[in-house]
């Protein structure tokens, strides 16, 4: 017997598809006369409906004081809050508080908040009176198209590649009218090489990220916080790795 | 373009996937343009991780809803061995195994590759709580998010779906291993040995992950072949008690 598409539904213990959750409802798309609440994982130019838009950034010792992070993790997410918080200037809020609650309970404007990424996250935003909560943004396809998408598949698979077709003619990406450029749609069925032979990372890579003040400071915070006995780590500690601004990462993708 | 090291940057929204890849476009047809064209297939290659994957891992985290996360259908219930949740790679002989874990201690990023056929690969044979393990990735990875963690995990790597976003769990022994990387030749284990000391733990661990699911997996025609093979496999019962005793020590 050919596996069922839809092998999962209907049978118990196996995950549905979501109906009705306030988590998915239909949120407007803009809110340009609030000001913008930006998790730290909201950190780019898309993520404010003007540029001149207030923001308010909360860094919170709680989400790290919760689990045993990689160290270079919580260095990243840290430092890119601060950076963002720095090159907004007096244009945001950078609120450093121990939860979330105690720097919304502060806001006295309207506050808006581009639907955050996890489904405890949007909970969270929506219990907040006083909070308007957008649709999310960072990603190619909205929540109503990925829907329409699949339901139309009815109780077929929900296949990668034909998703993937709809993205590409939907934002016209790589395609010669109503053709995939080249001809055909899937050009190396496994794109996917093996490492480097030495599964060292460095080996493709011209250029590394140059820490400043900033990231000393969040050096100097961590270690703290760990000697404290507040928040603990794995990993090793080492120089940051990856881009924590706009314009870092916009180095990084042209030089690549 | 393969291995952008884009991943950490897109997921803190410093840049947003459409201009990467209207971008990666703009760069190939400017390639044609000159007479010196960049090749098409990594470039469509890219385009499909950022506009494919990552966003397909992203709406089937909300498609699937609250219970995804939860799902096990291999019936998989072990916690996360203490040296794995400590990145301990030195308590690991394993070459492939200690080399992937070492990175991860000392960057917080691996390609993915190693996180599926190495990392993924070992919870899945020893049948590690995938929960447990997406929790792992998400606090082990600078690029790891609840979202992006659940479907690759729970869905693409522990086949805990049953089957929704992969129609095979990705189970591989270590001649696969050794097809695919150059780890084995350093290593104190044999990929093409199944029981004894030099018996490879990734070799030993697919045979005994077959016959663990054997009936979970038989009416998966993608499995018809492994299942037939674990049929003629001689000394099953060995390498099964073998690797019982194995458990989720250090390998
Ligand atoms: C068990 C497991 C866990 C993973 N955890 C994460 C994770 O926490 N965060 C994460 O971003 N990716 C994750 N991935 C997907 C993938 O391994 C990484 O996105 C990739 O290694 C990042 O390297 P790159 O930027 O060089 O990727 P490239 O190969 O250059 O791809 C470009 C981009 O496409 C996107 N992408 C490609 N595949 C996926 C995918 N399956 N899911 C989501 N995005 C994808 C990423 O944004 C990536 O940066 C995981 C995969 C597996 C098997
Ligand atoms: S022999 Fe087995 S354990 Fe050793 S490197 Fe190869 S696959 Fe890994």
């Amino acid at each position: 017997m050919p596996q069922d598409p839809a092998v999962g539904h209907g049978v118990p213990g196996m995950p549905r598809p979501a109906e009705a959750d306030p988590a998915l409802a239909a949120f407007p798309a803009q809110a340009p006369a609030t000001r913008r609440w930006c998790f730290a994982d909201q950190l780019g130019p898309h993520f404010l409906d003007r540029p001149d838009q207030p923001v308010l950034l909360i860094e919170s010792k709680a989400v790290f004081a919760r689990r045993r992070f990689h160290r270079q993790k919580a260095h990243l997410v840290l430092s890119a809050l601060r950076h963002r918080a720095a090159e907004l200037g007096d244009q945001a809020e950078f609120a450093q508080v121990r939860t979330y609650a105690e720097a919304l309970d502060r806001v006295r404007e309207p506050l808006s908040v581009c639907a955050p990424t996890t489904w405890s996250s949007r909970d969270h935003v929506l219990r907040r009176p006083d909070l308007t909560v957008l649709a999310a943004r960072g990603f190619v396809a909205t929540q109503e198209e990925f829907a329409g998408w699949a339901e139309g598949r009815g109780r077929r698979r929900l296949l990668m590649e034909d998703f993937y077709r709809d993205n590409r003619r939907r934002h016209d990406v790589l395609m010669d009218g109503a053709e995939p450029v080249g001809g055909r749609w899937n050009l190396d069925h496994d794109n996917r090489e093996p490492p480097p032979s030495d599964g060292r990372l460095a080996v493709p890579e011209p250029w590394w990220p140059e820490e400043d003040e900033i990231d000393a400071q969040v050096r100097a915070d961590l270690d703290r916080w760990a000697a404290d006995g507040d928040v603990a780590f794995v990993g090793d500690d080492g120089p940051r790795l990856f881009p924590v601004t706009r314009e870092e990462a916009l180095y990084r993708w042209r030089t690549r | 373009m393969a291995h952008s090291l884009i991943s950490p940057a897109l997921n803190l929204g410093l840049l947003d996937p459409l201009e990467v890849v209207h971008a990666a476009e703009q760069r190939y047809r400017d390639s044609v343009a000159v007479g010196d064209p960049l090749p098409l297939n990594s470039v469509e290659g890219f385009v499909r991780q950022v506009m494919g994957w990552r966003d397909y891992i992203w709406h089937t985290y909300w498609h699937f809803g609250r219970d995804f996360r939860h799902a096990n259908a291999l019936a998989a219930h072990e916690a996360v061995p203490d040296w794995l949740t400590d990145l301990d790679d030195g308590a690991v002989d394993a070459a492939c195994l200690s080399d992937v874990l070492g990175d991860l201690r000392r960057d917080g990023w691996v390609h993915h590759i190693p996180r599926l056929m190495v990392l993924g690969n070992y919870a899945l044979q020893r049948g590690i709580d995938p929960l447990a393990m997406t929790d792992w990735f998400h606090r082990s990875f600078v690029d790891g998010y609840d979202w992006v963690m659940v479907a690759n995990v729970v869905g693409m790597s522990q086949h805990a779906d049953g089957g929704l976003l992969a129609t095979k769990p990705y189970a591989a022994g270590g001649a696969y291993i050794d097809r695919m990387s150059d780890y084995c030749g350093g290593c104190r284990y044999d990929p093409r040995k199944r029981l004894g000391e030099d018996a490879c733990p990734y070799t030993a661990g697919y045979w005994a992950f077959l016959e663990r699911n054997r009936g979970r997996l038989a009416p998966n025609q993608r499995m018809r072949r492994a299942l037939q093979g674990l049929d003629r496999l001689k000394g099953l019962e060995e390498v099964v008690e073998q690797e019982r005793l194995r458990g989720t020590e250090a390998i």
